[in-house]
């Protein structure tokens, strides 16, 4: 058996049923090694021997966990025994160094491994450019290694754990089968969300049993995520890569690419969500909760709030482990503190905010990839959320002498639509081969920009036909009133499930055969492979 | 468990076994509907390969399929213009060998052309492994393979301009004018060793070969120049299954008398060619087949009439390059 992604059928219709039955035939005790097993089965389909380096990552994690764990228990017992202050504060001091040092071994073992995998190809190739703009003679071979799938995830989900135990957030874990489980459950080893320790270690061991409402409730969770994926993201696939792939070859005009550019955010967010969906789904049935990954990113009406609703775990991910400590580290602090006398109040803290900025997105776009694009995505958010804290009094002084109320519908509007047409260009170079065509794309977009390729044709030309712009649309308005649902803090879920069964089966058998019937599988469609498992 | 959780837990088991069946049900009837009974036409996806669904009956001679390697290889009316037999390619982008199956038989009902070309680049695009599971649920519920004709059944009729009354000027080809130059560093060194073809695909390619023969028509494995995605190991690989299945193969990457020259006539650095390199492989190829396959010069044939007057048209169109 072959699972390819989480929307494929053989995680859906033969992995997924198997690890519920074994599930709920075992003893309570058993359960979690009954969903360990499934853990470690499941990434031997997807990476094979490869899960060798998971294996390293839980070991290291829990050896260091506990050994940050004796250290704190050895400060508590000589500070107790110590008499006086300076006492206490010496042996504070050399603990928290002996901490902060282990903690950092924890990092780089699960850092480096990453590193190691991922970017020295990346590394290597940029040493050789350089090597060859010096005109030296010499170059050095670029290392290539295969790279086990998901590992960005579950390296993040390491460091998180290993941080938490060290800021006294959470107790280092003395079950090893507690902390392979928090690493490896299945339905998140490969796309995320990442999950932090506080969220799903307890109730993945507990082994609680189905409850009839958890599996009815996920299983149709993972069928709204399997429409979003396959009518909407697959159908536009087509489209996407043409553009992306020949845009060069076949002159598309910036229109044609701006549009590619559109559509691929579509799809990106279709995709991914619709995979987080099928994720949040396969835990509701074993009763975990699983962190929410994306809230209704389309309705924000900055690049800010945008990152604040989309892949929402990894966001915060950074925030917490890199925004945080390096705004509180005590440079920064002392920077903030002098600049605040020469700046004022709102830009006082900026300068620290923008180094800090700067860390977290040349981190997001490296995560994303190995490659400049991927610097780019990241650059190019930098750029836009520093610019957007440094105009903000002019903007507001702008909007003040307009007499334009920020609270209207029409500014509102205008601000949703402006952040996702940047957000638009952000996933372009996301998605772009190369730094070269970012750029290229841009400037034909910026140089040869008509609406006229929009509406002679020319769509239809590109794997779309009028019926697929027509289901596009009709499922996009679906997708956008579940949305409107969700921004007005009603669950669709409940409501539907209040309903008498005459209504509720129907919307269920609804969603099913508009699935099977307008999905974009077979022949003349190519399934996207899974856009962030290879992250 | 007491009493009443039993019953519960049975009462909720057999509620969801009923939705399964009137689930079951449902597809069943849809499927009725769906499947089709004397109208064997598929739908619309790909306008450009569906195109020889407009070419009237049996006046094709050779008919070219792949994906965009072949698109931009393959001019039929430049062959058309220099050797005068009519032929038309289906190709699309990153098709995979299973459409390409599907392809050649709803081509094949409508044509018997002196041979079939299958471009080899799609060979090795490689197919999901559940394909083969969906195909057997298909055979169960006929809805989930012709899911597709929900647009032909639509009574809203959105495809009056891309029908199939719809004609390719082209004749499948697609122009590429851009020139982004490549390497022209040797890519076809000589080895012994082999890149393999996806076992499926290979068997695909099988059950093509072996349908066109029941059918007289004879199959031609082509490997268009591209620096980017050909090289030796591939070429043994195609070269083996050839000789396994019984069909001929020409590289046209080892073709030195083409003059490919990969600074001027690719269209993004060695992945595909331009009108450039059309041109050249058109040249080569449309002599080719003419002396190999002996195929009849039709340009004096009343009955051909329209394809001598889309010469005009073609060179008009690709002027710019020329």
């Amino acid at each position: 058996m072959q699972i390819t992604s989480y929307i494929s059928v053989a995680y859906l219709a033969v992995f997924l049923p198997a690890a519920l039955l074994l599930y709920t035939i075992v003893p309570k005790k058993v359960r979690p090694f009954v969903l360990l097993a499934a853990g470690f089965t499941f990434f031997w389909f997807i990476s094979e021997f490869l899960i060798a380096y998971l294996l390293v990552s839980i070991l290291s994690i829990y050896l260091i966990g506990l050994w940050l764990e004796q250290l704190k228990g050895k400060r508590a017992a000589a500070l107790s025994a110590a008499s006086d202050k300076e006492e206490k504060k010496r042996i504070k001091k050399q603990s928290q160094t002996r901490q902060l040092l282990v903690v950092l071994l924890g990092v780089l073992i699960n850092i480096g491994i990453l590193a190691v995998l991922k970017y020295s190809p990346f590394f290597f190739t940029n040493v050789n450019l350089i090597l060859r703009l010096t005109h030296a003679k010499v170059g050095v071979e670029v290392p290539q290694f295969l790279t086990p799938i998901g590992i960005s995830f579950y390296s993040l989900q390491a460091v998180s754990y290993l941080h938490d135990v060290y800021k006294d957030k959470i107790k280092a874990d003395r079950n090893l089968a507690r902390v392979a489980l928090f690493m490896s459950f299945f339905p998140v080893i490969m796309e995320g969300p990442i999950c932090r320790y506080s969220d799903t270690a307890d109730a993945l061991y507990s082994g609680e049993r189905l409850h009839y409402k958890n599996l009815t409730f996920g299983a149709q969770r993972i069928a709204f995520g399997i429409f979003k994926k396959i009518v909407i993201a697959d159908r536009l696939n087509i489209f996407v890569t043409t553009i992306f792939k020949d845009y060069e070859a076949f002159d598309y005009d910036g229109g044609l690419i701006l549009l590619g550019a559109i559509f691929y955010t579509i799809e990106l967010y279709m995709e991914f969500s619709g995979t987080i969906d099928v994720v949040i789904g396969s835990g509701e049935m074993f009763g975990v909760r699983v962190p929410e990954n994306f809230r209704q990113p389309f309705f924000s009406k900055s690049i800010t709030e945008f990152w604040q609703r989309w892949h929402i775990t990894l966001g915060t991910w950074f925030r917490d482990y890199i925004f945080y400590p390096v705004t509180m580290s005590k440079p920064m602090k002392k920077l903030t503190k002098s600049a605040r006398k020469t700046l004022g109040r709102h830009y006082g803290p900026m300068p620290a905010s923008i180094i800090a900025f700067f860390c977290v997105w040349f981190c997001n776009g490296l995560w994303h990839g190995a490659g400049w694009q991927f610097i780019l995505f990241g650059m190019y958010h930098f750029v836009l959320i520093s610019l957007g804290s440094l105009i903000l009094p002019l903007s507001n002084l702008v909007l003040g002498k307009l007499k334009i109320d920020r609270n209207k519908f029409p500014y509102k509007l205008f601000t949703i639509l402006r952040t996702a047409l940047l957000v638009s260009i952000g996933e372009m170079f996301f998605n772009s081969r190369g730094f070269h065509d970012s750029i290229h794309m841009l400037k034909r977009i910026l140089t040869t920009f008509t609406f006229k390729s929009w509406f002679d044709g020319s769509v239809f030309s590109l794997g779309l036909d009028p019926y697929d712009v027509l289901i596009l649309v009709i499922a996009i308005a679906v997708v956008f009133t579940i949305g409107i649902i969700k921004e007005k803090g009603k669950s669709p879920r409940e409501c539907i499930g209040a309903k008498p069964i005459f209504v509720r089966w129907p919307i269920y058998i609804a969603l099913v055969v508009s699935i099977i019937v307008f999905g974009a599988y077979g022949a003349g469609y190519i399934p996207i492979d899974p856009i962030y498992a290879n992250f | 468990m007491d009493k009443i959780d039993k019953k519960l837990a049975i009462k909720k088991i057999i509620g969801a076994v009923i939705f399964i069946l009137l689930l079951a049900l449902v597809l069943l009837i849809i499927s009725y509907f769906f499947a089709p009974q004397k109208d064997k036409s598929i739908t619309m996806q790909d306008v450009k390969p569906n195109g020889i669904l407009a070419e009237k009956d049996q006046t094709i001679d050779v008919i070219l399929f792949g994906d965009s390697e072949a698109y931009t290889a393959f001019s039929p009316i430049q062959m058309w213009r220099d050797n005068g037999f009519p032929s038309f390619v289906c190709a699309s982008s990153s098709q995979y060998v299973s459409l390409t199956e599907s392809f050649v038989h709803q081509a094949l009902e409508h044509q018997t052309p002196k041979v079939v070309i299958l471009e080899t680049n799609a060979f090795y695009r490689k197919m999901r492994s559940d394909n083969a599971f969906i195909t057997r649920v298909e055979n169960m519920f006929s809805v989930l393979q012709y899911h597709n004709r929900w647009k032909t059944l639509c009574p809203l009729k959105l495809d009056k301009n891309v029908n199939y009354n719809w004609k390719d000027d082209m004749k499948g080809y697609k122009y590429a004018k851009l020139s982004t130059k490549g390497n022209n560093k040797e890519y076809m060194i000589k080895t012994d060793e082999i890149e393999p073809i996806p076992e499926t695909n290979a068997r695909y390619v099988g059950q093509i070969a072996d349908y066109c023969r029941k059918k007289g028509v004879k199959v031609l494995l082509v490997s268009t120049p591209s620096s980017k995605n050909w090289n030796y190991k591939r070429h043994n690989a195609v070269a083996a299954l050839a000789q396994k299945i019984g069909t001929e193969y020409l590289d046209l990457n080892l073709q030195k008398e083409i003059q490919i020259d990969w600074h001027t006539d690719t269209a993004d650095a060695g992945d595909h060619l331009n009108f450039r390199g059309t041109k050249k492989v058109c040249a080569f190829l449309g002599d080719y087949l003419a002396k190999t396959y002996h195929l009849a010069d039709k340009r004096n044939d009343p009955a051909y009439q329209e394809w001598n007057d889309l010469i005009t048209k073609y060179e008009y169109l690709t002027a710019e390059n020329k």
